[in-house]
């Protein structure tokens, strides 16, 4: 195929934005969808093909160079987008998401207040598949970080698309202001790692790997330690992990499929993305493995915590998408790279499918997100029931699901990691960070228990009188669930009876892991066993919350102060108010007042009140306006002169 | 015509100097100041000549005549100056007119 | 035909004529004079020849001007000149298009000041290029002065008293390189080729250096030689401000690449730490107090301090990558600052307020502003794809390698640009709209605006072209300091 054709992959979803941003306000829904929607499906195919393409044969990748970008001293930046089986696969599902979610919207953006906006709304989301497409596909670190940037600006809209709540400005602000900082990171890294590689500066993703494999003491004394650190900083920004993590729950105040698409499944995976593509330079340094590692799991277990409290919706699962994407962290950290691409993937899966069903639980609502008003809604909106029970059954880890694969693998080898890795660096904590694993697993399913209890089980407690969806919003639940039900064949364990799994033996090799060694009996023990755990916590659940919420109450009256703690969300976000975001204001009040006023501002009225005073002498004693004054210094001048000549 | 020698000549230009720039330093009188300076200019004058008579060159009388006529314009433009000062101001006095001043 | 000095005196002639032509032809004749030097400028970009091997592919002169002195006019163009000079022809056009661009008298000034800025971008004589340089401040001084806000003469006379502090010294250091290039060389010449051929000795080249850097540091309100700049922004008319910051304040950084670098490289080097401090300095001082106003005008003025002291880093630095990210930083600037500027001016037009929170929910109202606004606030902040990130990633990479913590500074600067500039646009933009909301930008209002805009996403895109140009010759640059700190080193 030609390989040009890699650009359309970004390229029909920006066209579609382009179209939309132009029509502005004329544009119809119907229009606006049918265009966003219609440009997705169409990357979505190109994607696939892409796919079936890199699948012919071994080692088989296409490269679309468009030449150079820029260019100056060592820095080089190249157009080149490349797929393989990893990024093509990866592009196929941010695609095909984006399609389906792109459907759903169709649907769910029916309230005729936002009729102006539709064109902006579309606009923003196609703009976004197209950043997110590129971020995916650029085989060049600077081309990606575009990508890595446009989807934050797509994120910053979309979060304040309802802009007239000023909150929801306030928290796509938030967003973006807070991935700025993660931003930071990568921008130092990438000067950082050219400054190292000298002369042979590279930031070509497979140029900079062979460079690195000629030559890892490229990166000595410590600058590995340093590259990776930063670009761990970098993800832990975008993919909402500590400490980085606050603007998720925020971002929560956008439409619902913006929070399916960006927020869930494709954006908060892209730090995540960076650290699968840069795996070579983590390597190089035990101590950041080890560093994502502990943040992964740190993140998994503490947004587990949280999760159990909130009363909204779409708060709950932030938090178990943040909770989620520790555990990819954990997965790379300890050097397991494709279970935690397997892992990104069936996430994206279930995840999406969850707030599409939320997303239809809303729209029947009418935007109620009380979970405290829900209840019973099974029986009221089966499909809507029916999808999001199997998204449950998938983040839990039930037998068969998809969450059930990836987890696992995730988990395990968390378990089997070599503690020799993460030990030489200082870290003998592998066993912990295991158990911290499997302890988010087992709060997952008490969160997801609580959700699936209070909004579709039990006796509705709301005022109105929700009915199921419209085939347009059910539709992609369907989809989806399919999806969150069958992913798990993307990469099936040794012990299922299979040889290697299809991403183990195609996009392992990629990330740089070896196909995983048969562990058989002892790998099933542990999936098996983490269910059961799964299963008991399900069922202490259902005495927690199945009987109307009494439990909880129990829980809280236990634990009263850890309780209203962790439903204060820890209070995160006053703690940075506190330590950052207030003193940097209060210094820049104080510059202001004290330098800026007192000090700067007075050098020009000083200099002036100094050649004033000098100007007032001369008028005052020299030039008084006196004309016999002036004669008789004229007269002096010309004896003067007189004398000199007379001398000279 | 009986000759007279240079220093003669320079001996009054130069008293007429003097006198012209006394003038100008110590009277009030915006009129007599003006009168002065005249005197001055004309003083010059004499001395150009009495140069040009004594090297036998006519340079030194273009320049007389030339500082003749820049004197008339300069007497125009002064005087026209010095009414309209007197008009609004109903002073010549140096004293009174200080409006520059600091 | 001598198409450089065509450029210069074009402006000027159109000064003439919107001088005495009838006043309600005024502004149509201002335009046409400056879009016809747009179209020359156009034309110099299309024969600058970016393969050639000369230092300054475009050249004319020297022909003599006062030949006693060797004080030639002699006019020249390499690509940092080139970009400036195409800045200079987009800029003024736009800045005398904005509705609020008073009458006859603002619009001759301008031009004459855009005459000026384009001598100064393209001189090649120490004493032509002084002599434009402080020419090009004077017409935007009496706009400021004549037909500002309430605190315009105060605004001016700080802005005057600034100016002087540095361009005398200027003029001093001149002299005094010019009489050391007569006694080294035996001829009189300030032309910039023989000034280099000639060294300055290493007791004097601090001295001058400091006399040239004062003045270019002035100019491109260097921390803490800002002062003049929060009210001068704040109080001159839209035109006159977006000339100040999109053009004069990026002759200082023209200066410091075209003469001060290059003629006194040790000097440089040694005072590459200071530099490197002050502009880290202005990075975040420029942020922090810009986060803090309430007056729109004054926000976009400190940001300009903040985006100036980026590129002063830059030119501490003094690697390839860092110079020509200054240089490209500086031109892009100038893009987007106007164009903040333009919108500012719309909005006080309307209203005749401009703070932060007079304002609110112009996404619904104005959707044509706030597009435009968010596109430049974006651009400010360096968003990849458009044309600030190159100009930011190449000053990060350059200096991090020499100076890793001013780097992080400059990347601390961006977070805080974020943090300041949406919050503009948060608090301009969204929210409820109020009853008095201004109407949307008329089309002649947004056309210079988009036009700005379309330029920031086409140089960001295509920026290739673009910094090719500009690199051999700030390249030349980096390899005299290069070769001066090898020298020094052992």
């Amino acid at each position: 195929m030609d390989s040009t054709l890699l650009w359309t992959l970004p390229g029909l979803p920006l066209a579609g934005a382009l179209i939309l941003f132009a029509s502005g306000r004329r544009a119809s829904r119907r229009f606006a969808a049918g265009v966003a929607t219609g440009a997705a499906l169409l990357a979505l195919g190109v994607a696939a093909w892409t796919l079936a393409a890199t699948l012919s044969g071994p080692g088989a990748r296409i490269v679309a160079d468009l030449g150079p970008w820029f260019a100056a001293g060592t820095v080089g930046a190249r157009a080149v987008l490349a797929a393989d089986p990893l990024t093509a696969s990866m592009a196929v599902m941010v695609a095909g998401v984006g399609s389906l979610i792109l459907a759903f919207s169709a649907g769910y953006m029916d309230d005729p207040e936002d009729r102006p906006g539709m064109a902006r709304f579309f606009a923003a989301m196609d703009l976004f598949l197209a950043s997110m497409l590129l971020l995916v596909l650029a085989d060049d670190l600077l081309l990606l970080f575009v990508g890595w940037e446009g989807v934050g600006v797509c994120s910053w809209l979309l979060i304040g698309y309802w802009f007239r709540e000023p909150a929801n400005a306030a928290a796509g602000r938030k967003a973006f202001v807070v991935n700025r900082i993660g931003d930071a990171g990568l921008v130092l890294a990438l000067a950082l790692l050219l400054g190292a590689l000298g002369p042979r500066a590279t930031l070509r993703i497979p140029d900079l790997q062979a460079v690195l494999a000629a030559d890892p003491g490229l990166l000595g004394g410590g600058a590995a330690t340093v590259v990776g650190l930063l670009l761990l900083f970098a993800a832990t920004g975008k993919s909402a992990q500590i400490p980085l993590y606050t603007w998720l729950p925020d971002a929560m105040a956008g439409p619902t499929p913006v929070s399916a698409l960006i927020h869930a499944a494709t954006m908060v995976t892209a730090g995540a993305w960076l650290l699968l593509r840069l795996h070579f330079v983590l390597a190089l340094s035990p101590a950041v493995l080890g560093a994502v590692a502990t943040v992964g799991a740190a993140t998994a277990l503490w947004a587990g915590l949280l999760a159990l409290f909130p009363h909204d919706l779409k708060r709950v699962l932030a938090y178990s998408t943040i909770s989620q994407l520790g555990l990819l962290f954990l997965g790379i950290g300890v050097g397991a790279a494709t279970a935690a691409y397997f892992h990104l993937l069936t996430h994206a899966f279930f995840k999406a499918l969850l707030f599409l069903a939320a997303g239809s639980v809303l729209h029947a609502l009418h935007h109620e997100q009380d979970i405290r008003r829900m209840g019973g809604l099974a029986r009221r909106m089966p499909w809507t029931g029916a999808a999001f029970l199997v998204g449950f059954l998938a983040i839990v880890g039930f037998p068969g699901f998809s969450g059930f694969f990836s987890k696992d693998a995730v988990l395990f080898a968390a378990l089997a990691a070599e503690p020799t890795a993460l030990g030489a660096a200082g870290f003998p904590l592998p066993v912990l960070l295991w158990a911290a694993g499997c302890l988010a697993a087992l709060l997952t399913a008490l969160y997801m228990s609580r959700l699936l209890l209070l909004v579709f089980l039990g006796r509705y407690r709301g005022d109105r009188e929700p009915g199921e969806s419209g085939p347009v919003l059910v539709a992609p639940l369907v989809v989806l669930a399919a999806l969150a039900l069958a992913g798990g064949v993307l990469d099936l364990p040794s012990w299922i009876g299979v040889e290697a799994g299809w991403l183990s033996s195609r996009v392992g090799p990629l990330l740089g892991d070896a196909v995983p060694a048969h562990h058989g009996a002892m790998e099933a023990a542990f999936a098996l066993a983490l269910a059961l755990a799964s299963l008991a916590v399900m069922a202490g659940a259902w005495r927690l919350w199945g009987t109307g919420g009494r439990g909880a109450a129990a829980i809280k009256a236990l634990l009263p102060s850890t309780a209203a703690f962790l439903a204060a969300r820890g209070r995160v976000d006053e703690l940075y108010d506190a330590i950052a975001v207030r003193p940097a204001r209060a210094l820049a009040s104080a510059l202001a007042v004290r330098v800026e006023d007192a000090g700067v501002q007075r050098l020009a009225p000083g200099a002036a009140a100094l050649l004033r005073a000098a100007g007032t002498w001369n008028g005052r004693v020299l030039q008084r306006g006196h004309l016999p004054d002036y004669a008789l210094w004229i007269a002096l001048g010309a004896g003067v002169l007189v004398l000199l000549a007379a001398v000279g | 015509m009986s000759s007279i020698g240079l220093l003669p000549v320079l001996l009054v230009s130069l008293v007429l100097f003097t006198l012209g720039v006394v003038g100008v330093l110590v009277r009030r009188n915006l009129l007599v100041v003006f009168m002065c300076l005249e005197l001055m200019l004309n003083a010059v004058n004499l001395a150009f000549v009495g140069f040009a008579r004594a090297r036998v060159d006519m340079d030194g009388q273009v320049a007389a005549l030339f500082v003749m006529a820049v004197a008339a314009a300069e007497v125009a433009v002064g005087l026209a100056l010095l009414i309209l000062l007197f008009r609004t101001r109903r002073t010549t006095h140096l004293d009174d007119l200080r409006l520059l001043g600091g | 035909m001598p198409i450089l000095t065509v450029l210069i005196v074009l402006p000027a002639l159109g000064a003439a004529l919107v001088a005495i032509v009838p006043r309600r032809l005024a502004r149509p004749t201002a335009l046409a004079a400056s879009l016809a030097t747009l179209g020359v400028a156009v034309a110099v970009w299309a024969r600058f020849d970016p393969a050639s091997a000369e230092p300054f592919p475009l050249h004319e002169g020297p022909w003599p001007w006062i030949p006693d002195l060797g004080v030639a006019w002699a006019l020249g163009l390499d690509g940092v000149g080139l970009v400036f000079v195409l800045l200079t022809a987009v800029v003024v056009p736009a800045a005398l298009a904005a509705r609020s661009a008073p009458g006859r008298a603002p619009a001759a000034l301008l031009l004459l000041s855009e005459s000026a800025v384009l001598g100064c971008f393209t001189a090649l004589d120490l004493f032509l290029f002084y002599a434009f340089f402080e020419a090009m401040l004077l017409p935007v001084l009496v706009v400021l002065a004549g037909f500002g806000g309430a605190g315009r003469i105060r605004a001016a006379v700080r802005l005057l008293l600034y100016t002087l502090a540095g361009s005398l010294p200027l003029l001093a250091a001149a002299v005094a390189t010019w009489v050391h290039h007569r006694a080294a060389a035996g001829a009189p010449s300030a032309l910039l080729a023989d000034l280099l051929s000639t060294p300055v000795p290493a007791a004097w080249a601090p001295w001058l250096f400091a006399a040239f850097a004062l003045a270019f540091a002035v100019k491109s309100a260097v921390v803490p030689l800002h002062g003049w700049l929060p009210d001068a922004y704040a109080e001159a008319p839209v035109g006159a401000v977006v000339v100040l910051s999109a053009l004069l304040a990026k002759a200082g950084i023209y200066g410091f690449l075209r003469w001060a670098l290059p003629l006194f490289p040790e000097a440089a080097v040694r005072a590459g730490p200071v530099l490197l401090a002050l502009g880290s300095l202005g990075v975040l001082y420029g942020g922090l107090l810009a986060w803090v106003q309430r007056d729109l005008r004054r926000v976009v003025a400190w940001a300009s301090v903040s985006h100036l002291g980026l590129c002063v880093v830059g030119l501490g630095a003094g690697t390839r990558e860092a110079l020509a990210g200054s240089a490209w930083q500086a031109a892009v600037h100038g893009l987007y600052t106007g164009a903040l500027f333009l919108l500012v001016g719309v909005l006080e037009a309307r209203t005749g307020r401009r703070g932060v929170d007079d304002f609110g929910g112009l996404a619904a109202t104005a959707p044509r502003f706030a597009f435009l606004l968010g596109l430049a606030v974006l651009a400010a902040i360096a968003v990849p794809g458009l044309a600030g990130f190159p100009g930011e990633f190449l000053l990060v990479a350059g200096t991090w390698r020499v100076a890793p913590a001013a780097a992080v500074a400059a990347v601390l600067g961006a977070v805080l640009g974020a943090a300041y500039l949406l919050r503009v646009v948060e608090r301009v933009c969204f929210g409820r709209p109020g009853a008095d909301a201004p109407a949307d930008l008329a089309p002649g209002e947004a056309l210079p605006v988009a036009v700005l805009g379309l330029l920031l996403v086409g140089l960001g895109v295509f920026a290739g072209p673009f910094l090719d140009r500009v690199t051999p010759a700030t390249d030349r640059v980096a390899a005299a300091l290069e070769a001066a700190r090898a020298g020094e080193g052992p």
